[in-house]
């Protein structure tokens, strides 16, 4: 009980101390911790001082403070403390009242050290049960809190799920189902709970999916996987198991929905771009065979010209080629983007380097070609190898596109933060149309195709990558036979000053 | 049917074009090339080849089917057998929208790349058969492509 070593703590108030003196002895002999308290008052500020009393002796007719208000006073601080009145002869019946006011039982006078005994037994095992019956309570309500604790937990944690979860009962009724399913599915949550699956999902391939799991009879656990495209064309993926219970018997299903719409775009992009590029490695090939096979069969016999034409072209058409496919390794180098080094670079020393390398192509078609370059320029966050590759495709289609006698001019400016590389020619030019393609794969200018310009379609798709990894962007003005101005914007780089 | 059948080739790929020119100048036909729609019309109205050698492909993807159907609608030229020239298995997936007719109104097709004995073959039973078909003056009888 309260005192340690499991003594039971007994108060006992009486006004008439060969009572009190009588009790305590008899029940310190009962190995209980006994105090005393001369009336009604002191018992009563004995108790508010340590209300850890297993049960209190009160006497009834006391001076000062009566039997029945200390009673009050102990119902209201602690119910739990068993209580015994006192009484005389005269005083059953308030001994009675006061049983109805909580007292647990009474004892009249006089007593025999037995009747005590066995009152205050009685009394201590009340004591005892109620403090069991306590404690278990407190223990239920702590578990119970932790319960709801974590069924809140599960079902926050469903709600936060970016998979969609739906769950149906044997009847097929919604018993759960999370935000995201509602979002998926195009349902508001409070409509979806409780209704059936079948006619609310407004599409029937899921409907239908997860009745045809609430009909398995199959013992062991199962997942089927389906996909199905929704009315507004996203690509949803729902895998549905049912709830068997020990007997087989199934209680409903779980659903969890997926979006796959992008990963199905991205797939589709992806052989797109195969079916694009080996059509493009094709024709080249197709043609070199078609003019090997000309020559083969002596079509071109005695005309050593065209023989030569033939030849020629079947060379360019395998340069060409080769061009593809450096272009193609370039990009698939330009998206493995983790792998690649930035470092601080000077963009001027790249561009002295590329344009070094172009003059003499541009000299060979009496270009005005010229680099007009503000120094010191701060650095870009760069990868070297792909700046290098980024303006050497831009000078290049420059110098490509412009007739001869023509211009290319490459300057930069500096501003807000940002460096401006400006490349311009007064070259074939293009018309708003294809301006509009150009950063596309594969896709080549009408002008540039009629003019017999060979090219992969691939450069300015390279470029647009390298320019978005190094968080750039690009610009073109162009106007069909005037020419065309490319301009790529560079953020540059913030030192860490402390 | 003249001593040399005139064959027009339209293809926007110059590769081809002297490919098949070559061949079939070899096989003794005169041959002529347009690299796109407007010119070959011109050329068709203004030369009447006795076969055209028309490339699917020509420059955009459908222009190509359009341009057989143009030719089967103008009463000059519709009995002019067409051999479409076509990378179609490439394509399967290539959405073709004539307005009228489902199918492809050409007379028979080759594929890329062309090999000379296939080309010269066709090439003769469809002059064969255009001559037939010029002679008792009767409406087409492609065997339209079902797209």
């Amino acid at each position: 009980m309260n005192q340690e070593g499991g003594k039971a703590k007994i108060l006992v108030v009486d006004d008439e101390e060969i009572i009190r003196i009588g009790c305590s002895r008899i029940l310190e002999d009962q190995n209980m911790w006994v105090e005393e308290a001369a009336n009604g008052r002191i018992g009563w500020e004995k108790i508010q001082a340590s209300p850890d009393y297993d049960l209190v002796l009160l006497d009834l007719m006391m001076p000062e403070m009566g039997g029945l208000e200390v009673l009050d006073e102990i119902q209201r601080i602690d119910s739990k403390i068993v209580t015994i009145m006192i009484t005389g002869f005269a005083t059953i019946e308030t001994a009675v009242d006061a049983m109805r006011k909580g007292a647990y039982d009474y004892l009249p006078k006089p007593f025999s050290p037995d009747e005590l005994r066995a009152k205050i037994n009685r009394g201590l095992e009340k004591r005892r049960l109620t403090m069991e019956a306590e404690q278990l309570r407190e223990e239920r309500d702590r578990n119970l809190l932790q319960l709801s604790k974590e069924k809140s937990r599960t079902l926050t944690l469903i709600n936060c799920m970016s998979e969609g979860i739906i769950a149906t009962n044997r009847a097929g009724q919604i018993v759960l189902i999370n935000p995201a399913a509602c979002n998926m599915m195009r349902l508001s949550c409070e409509r979806a709970l409780g209704a059936t699956v079948k006619g609310l999902l407004e599409n029937p391939d899921l409907e239908q999916h997860i009745a045809e799991m609430l009909e398995t009879v199959q013992r062991t656990a199962i997942m089927t996987r389906k996909e199905f495209t929704t009315s507004d064309k996203r690509v949803l993926q729902s895998n549905t198991s049912p709830i068997v219970d020990d007997q087989g018997e199934t209680l409903g299903t779980i659903t969890a929905l997926l979006d796959i719409t992008e990963d199905k775009k991205i797939e589709q992009m992806k052989s797109d771009f195969i079916r694009l590029v080996s059509h493009e490695l094709k024709a080249p090939i197709g043609a070199i065979e078609g003019y090997l096979n000309l020559i083969i069969e002596g079509l071109t016999a005695g005309d050593s010209k065209k023989e030569r034409e033939i030849i020629i072209r079947s060379r360019d058409k395998a340069e060409n080629l080769l061009l593809l496919i450096n272009d193609l390794l370039d990009m698939s180098r330009a998206e493995r983007k983790i792998s690649k080094t930035m470092t601080p670079t000077d963009i001027s020393a790249v561009l002295k380097e590329t344009v070094e390398f172009y003059r003499n192509e541009a000299k060979s078609k009496s270009l005005s070609f010229g680099l007009e370059l503000p120094e010191p320029l701060p650095p870009v966050l760069a990868n070297q190898d792909d700046l290098g590759r980024l303006f050497s495709n831009l000078i290049s289609n420059a110098i490509k596109y412009t007739p001869e006698k023509g211009s290319v001019q490459v300057s930069v400016r500096q501003a807000e933060g940002q460096l401006m590389v400006e490349i311009t020619d007064t070259g074939i030019g293009l018309s708003e149309e294809d301006l509009q393609k150009i950063f596309g794969e594969f896709f080549r200018a009408k002008n540039a195709v009629q003019r017999k310009i060979s090219g992969t379609g691939l450069g300015l798709s390279i470029c647009k990558r390298i320019i978005e990894d190094h968080n750039g962007y690009i610009q073109v003005e162009s106007k069909l036979d005037v020419g065309s101005r490319f301009r790529v914007i560079l953020p540059v780089h913030k030192l860490n000053v402390n | 049917m003249a001593e040399k059948a005139k064959i027009l080739v339209i293809d926007d790929d110059p590769d081809f074009v002297m490919i098949n020119r070559t061949i079939l100048e070899s096989a003794g036909y005169q041959v002529d090339a347009a690299q796109d729609p407007d010119s070959a019309w011109l050329k068709i109205k203004a030369w009447m080849p006795d076969l055209i050698c028309l490339d699917v492909m020509m420059p955009t993807g459908t222009e190509g089917f359009h341009f057989a159907h143009r030719i089967r609608k103008d009463a000059e030229t519709n009995h002019i057998p067409i051999l479409m020239i076509t990378s179609i298995h490439d394509h399967t997936d290539l959405r073709f929208s004539s307005e009228d007719e489902d199918y492809l109104p050409v007379d028979d097709f080759v594929e890329k790349p062309i090999k000379k004995e296939t080309l010269l073959q066709k090439v003769e039973t469809l002059l064969a058969q255009g001559h037939d078909r010029s002679k008792k003056h009767s409406k087409d009888k492609g065997i339209g492509l079902k797209m």
